[in-house]
């Protein structure tokens, strides 16, 4: 009887110690999630888009997120719309931010606004889409010119004899006279002119009405289309979904862009003739970059180049 | 300092309570601060939620009744608005400094320091539409005034954006800690019912400790009175009371037991003493008796000893010498016959004694009766009591023939034997019935013994008792007979040395 007991009350300490030290833990796990870790030491940086929910934006975001992370600064996001340009521009002098990354559907009219970040001190990179009258210091982004070539080039392989091309621009060419928007279709028109049997019959913009109706609007022409080139992810999903649902499939051949889980499935099941990649991750990860560069003195190229990539079933393994 | 280091370092009842009871206490009270402590952080956590949502609104309020007596002062020039704003700058001024301080809790917030620049682009702004407003530059103060405003909006804007941003953040926080608060509380619940289940366990084992070894001691002390002095000598470490409380028991049952034995001891020895001083009675009262029948015979031989020596003369002096040979030898007899029965004689004195005896028996019964003697002579110094063969002669005489016609033949004979001597006297005659010779055996002499009157008068069981008294042993004497055939008396005496056996 004495040995039970004393195995119970040892068993019973052992019991508690464990148990104390569990719930210690988690009282000390019980920690709040920190909300910000800034201080004076650290560069702060502020993007300035239009665009807070593309795909385009959240890879260029993670990008962002990543680098900034790696430099051990902080980074606060000013969406463009609820506040205009001018006020946010006027907010981040006051707050005296470190660096600027403006990243709008076109930049180039915000040239002005760039002008008096630089005047307040503030240095300024633009992203996507250049303005090049104004004092920003660095343009980084994919020639949006060659993108269109390409996008055209692709869209001649995917279907024999004479071509009927439609285009649908997606979140990064909002605004119809930016010099993204420009510079991409006159790619696609500089190789049009270049082949008798190709038209470039349709451009529409998914930024106000979405890609199924535009899609349905497209199917309803008189001269159909034979190939869509598409520069949204998102929109090519549902333009999918409109082409399965109206039994199109393989009547229209798509040259998508992005590439997400869908759009590979989409290529592995020749939904889609190819996709052009454009890295919007390395675009963030690399304007952070030369940011701080810049911000740190150093000198920089005023443009940087971003390559892009093509997805089609060779260079996912399928053939 | 002594009474500490006595109750630190001894293992005393008083130390092992104060153990107890520390123990104990310190199992609650590491519980309690334990939940004091969860508790605390839990709280800290949560108020630190919303210090900020709280320093915000009251900053908001504040930057309400800046502007209503700024407006207010632009408006009217109204020295009591102006004071009130100088009252309003100084805060929202000090909250500014407060948010910026790079001790500040604001100082990792990003947020904050942009609400505490604009706050001082703000204060700025009110100082120049109140400069605008003495230099009379209307324009210009309306444009600072409008500036106050548009800054005022970016710091709500800011705020509002915190506040989603903060919402969000400690809607998760509330989350995990609503989480891990069930968690540890129900940690905490285990941890105080492991306490109590160990406290009752404590008590139980302090308790079986404490009474253990007195309830031992207890049951040992009842045996001790029914008499049970053989226990288990109680093992372990106790504290020192009840260790001391268990040598001095066992040591006073020791003793108890030593006492005990003594006493018995001295009671067996009593006993013995008493034994041997009855024994001692009964062989003095043998002896008187034995002396009183002697010299009640002694009267009588004295006589007959005078006489006899007068007739030994008077045969003498008539040469009649046969009749004088039979008188000597009668007054040998007597004189042999009256001394004292505690004397020793020699074997070869009792054979002596009873070959006159049987001198004298041939006178009477001529050829009847014939003895034959044969003593070794390596045994004649034995020592023996007096008195022992001619008893036994004359009872083989009187009741071994008593109806028998023939001649009798009793033989007597002494040899060394490796333990001592024996002595055997055989008679030829009618034997002894089994069962008496049972009784003989037994020594049981009381029947032969009662008869009388031709003899010594010195009876069977006298000369038994004697044999035994003085060899102090037992079956010295013992009979063998068949009916019509023979009867046997064998004495075996033990060595005692040279000459007594």
């Amino acid at each position: 009887m004495k040995y039970i007991i004393q195995a119970l009350e040892f068993a019973i300490v052992t019991a508690l110690i464990i148990l104390s030290i569990i719930t210690f833990n988690k009282i000390n796990q019980a920690a709040l999630f920190e909300k910000e870790t800034f201080s004076e030491e650290k560069y702060h940086y502020a993007v300035i888009t239009d665009d807070i929910s593309s795909y385009a934006y959240e890879r260029f975001i993670g990008g962002v997120d990543a680098a900034i992370k790696e430099l051990d600064s902080v980074y606060e996001v000013y969406e463009v719309g609820d506040d205009s340009l001018e006020d946010v521009i006027e907010m981040v002098v006051i707050t005296q931010v470190d660096g600027v990354i403006l990243r709008l559907s076109n930049n180039a009219i915000a040239s002005e606004e760039i002008d008096k970040c630089k005047a307040g001190g503030i240095d300024i990179i633009t992203v996507g889409n250049d303005a090049p009258d104004s004092l920003r210091d660095v343009y980084i982004g994919t020639n949006k010119y060659n993108l269109g070539r390409h996008a055209a080039t692709l869209a001649i392989k995917a279907v024999d004899g004479p071509k009927n091309i439609g285009v649908i621009l997606g979140s990064e060419y909002i605004d119809e006279e930016s010099i993204a928007t420009n510079n991409f279709i006159n790619g696609i028109q500089d190789i049009v002119t270049k082949n008798d049997n190709l038209n470039l019959s349709i451009i529409k913009y998914s930024n106000s009405i979405r890609a199924e109706l535009l899609m349905d609007d497209i199917l309803k022409e008189d001269s159909p289309i034979n190939v869509l080139i598409c520069t949204d992810p998102v929109d090519v999903n549902r333009i999918i979904r409109v082409l399965v649902d109206r039994n199109k499939v393989g009547d229209i051949k798509i040259v998508a862009s992005g590439d997400t889980a869908e759009i590979k499935d989409g290529i592995e099941k020749r939904l889609i003739t190819a996709s052009i990649v454009e890295d919007y991750e390395e675009i963030g990860n690399m304007s952070v970059y030369f940011l701080n560069r810049v911000i740190q003195g150093e000198g920089v190229s005023t443009y940087v180049n971003v390559p892009f990539e093509t997805l089609e079933q060779r260079n996912l393994g399928i053939e | 300092m002594k009474r500490l280091k006595n109750l630190l370092f001894h293992n005393t009842l008083k130390r092992k309570v104060f153990t107890f009871m520390l123990v104990i206490l310190l199992c609650f009270l590491t519980g309690f601060v334990y939940t004091f402590y969860a508790t605390f952080k839990v709280n800290k956590q949560i108020n630190e939620m919303f210090t900020t949502s709280i320093m915000l609104n009251e900053m908001n309020e504040e930057m309400d009744q800046f502007e209503t007596n700024l407006e207010a002062y632009l408006a009217s020039k109204n020295s009591d608005s102006f004071v009130q704003y100088l009252n309003y700058y100084n805060l929202l001024a000090d909250r500014a400094s407060a948010i910026i301080d790079t001790d500040s809790i604001y100082s990792s917030s990003l947020q904050m320091q942009n609400i505490g620049k604009l706050l001082n682009a703000y204060l700025d702004a009110s100082e120049n539409a109140i400069e605008y407003k003495r230099g009379r530059n209307t324009e210009g103060y309306l444009a600072s005034y409008t500036n106050l405003l548009k800054i005022s909006s970016y710091i709500d804007l800011k705020v509002s954006n915190l506040e989603r941003m903060d919402f969000k953040v400690n809607l998760q926080n509330y989350m995990i800690l609503t989480e891990k608060f069930d968690e540890i509380q129900l940690g905490l619940v285990v941890i105080v019912a492991l306490l109590i289940v160990l406290s009752i366990l404590f008590v139980f084992t302090f308790s079986t400790n404490v009474t253990g070894p007195i309830e031992a001691l207890s049951k040992q002390a009842e045996d001790i009175a029914k008499g049970k002095y053989h226990f288990e000598r109680e093992k372990g470490n106790h504290f020192k009371e009840a260790e001391l409380l268990r040598d001095t028991f066992y040591d006073m049952a020791s003793h108890i037991q030593e006492y005990i034995s003594e006493l018995r001891d001295k009671v067996e020895t009593e006993n013995k003493l008493r034994v041997s001083e009855t024994e001692k009675l009964k062989m003095q009262n043998s002896l008187n008796q034995a002396e009183l029948m002697a010299l009640q015979s002694q009267i009588n031989p004295h006589f007959l000893f005078n006489t006899l020596n007068a007739g030994v003369q008077l045969a003498i002096i008539e040469d009649a010498e046969r009749t004088g040979n039979f008188l000597e030898v009668l007054s040998t007899l007597f004189r042999y016959n009256i001394q004292s029965l505690q004397n020793k004689v020699k074997l070869s004195d009792e054979f002596s004694n009873a070959k006159k005896y049987y001198a004298l028996m041939q006178v009477r019964f001529g050829e009847q009766f014939s003895f034959i003697f044969d003593l070794d002579e390596q045994v004649t110094d034995i020592e023996m009591p007096p008195l022992i063969l001619q008893p036994l002669l004359e009872n083989a005489l009187i009741h071994g023939f008593k109806n028998k016609t023939e001649a009798g033949v009793i033989e007597v004979k002494a040899y060394a034997t490796t333990n001592g001597v024996k002595i055997e006297i055989t008679d030829n005659g009618e034997g002894i019935p089994f069962h008496d010779l049972e009784k003989l055996n037994r020594g049981d002499f009381r029947k032969m013994s009662e008869r009388g009157g031709h003899t010594t008068g010195l009876g069977l069981g006298n000369v038994y008792d004697r044999l035994n008294h003085f060899f102090e042993a037992e079956g010295i004497m013992i009979f063998e007979s068949k009916i019509n055939e023979f009867t046997r008396v064998i004495i075996s005496l033990p060595r005692k040395d040279d000459t007594t056996c």
